[in-house]
């Protein structure tokens, strides 16, 4: 992956999760957890076999700002292939599946790292899209 | 062989999408037109944009814009004014990409997550079109097309 491309599944990617949070805004039975929700999570794109792209979310405030690299403090670090991430956002492969299933590489589709428990399973409800 | 991006290639995508069930299954719901964008690279020294209208999982048309025609990315929300050209989204990638996506050796949604390809719109609509969006593409798979060496 070349840096114009990394540039270009960083835009995507942030787009996806500025785009989600934005439609999830739209509900007004979301506001309250959007805006109680706080946390900074290290998001590990795994690109390639051996390369792991960096970006990361800080939700504080009722704001969410998706930044490139990995922040030095952290309270979760997730990692996964950009495309599993986007069919979990979407809705059409579960917290479960994410765990448990192998991704291209033959990792699990969901790593995490965190004792922060309580945001890893809030963020279903940040991170995937309402059903229409 | 028809060459990839001509009016006629553009004819025979409207013929392959709308003979294509699983699309029209897919996309039952779908309003929402796309500009596919084709950046030169290798043999191909010239931008390529077609723009397809696609409604409840049928094509309405598909037209090569002219180098000096320009088209309008619609705002979230924005109903089209039925103007040529303005559409919901535009899907670009570079014209090697585009090769490797209609010989089915990429998948469209990979290719967007492996930054090969990008989309403009309104993102959480297409999250929840992803089969329609893989469909579409299959559809236009089928031709037999001649690219640019």
């Amino acid at each position: 992956m070349d840096d114009t491309q990394r540039e270009t599944l960083f835009l995507t990617i942030k787009a996806v999760i500025d785009g989600i949070i934005a439609d999830k805004r739209e509900n007004p039975k979301n506001t309250k957890r959007l805006n109680s929700f706080e946390g900074r999570i290290n998001i590990g794109l795994h690109v390639e076999e051996d390369e792991i792209m960096w970006i990361n979310l800080i939700a504080k405030d009722g704001e969410y700002t998706v930044g490139k690299d990995a922040l030095e403090e952290r309270d979760l670090e997730l990692i996964a292939d950009p495309e599993d991430l986007m069919f979990f956002c979407n809705g059409q492969f579960s917290v479960m599946h994410m765990m448990m299933k192998r991704n291209r590489f033959g990792e699990r589709k969901l790593r995490f790292k965190g004792r922060a428990y309580g945001k890893l399973l809030a963020l279903p409800k940040i991170l995937v899209l309402d059903k229409k | 062989m028809v060459k990839f991006g001509t009016q006629e290639w553009a004819e025979l995508v409207i013929e392959a999408i709308n003979s294509n069930k699983a699309y029209a299954k897919a996309a039952d719901w779908w309003e929402g037109d796309f500009i596919f964008q084709i950046d030169p690279f290798g043999g191909l020294d010239h931008q390529i944009r077609v723009w397809v209208g696609l409604y409840h999982g049928k094509c309405t048309g598909a037209q090569v814009l002219k180098e000096d025609e320009e088209y309008r990315l619609l705002e979230k929300g924005e109903k089209a004014s039925g103007q040529p050209f303005e559409a919901e989204f535009v899907y670009s990638a570079r014209i090697d990409v585009w090769e490797k996506i209609l010989r089915k050796e990429l998948d469209p949604i990979r290719a967007l997550l492996s930054g090969q390809s990008k989309i403009q719109g309104d993102m959480p609509k297409i999250l929840r079109a992803t089969e329609a969006a893989k469909e579409l593409v299959a559809s236009a798979a089928t031709i037999e097309t001649e690219f640019y060496d």
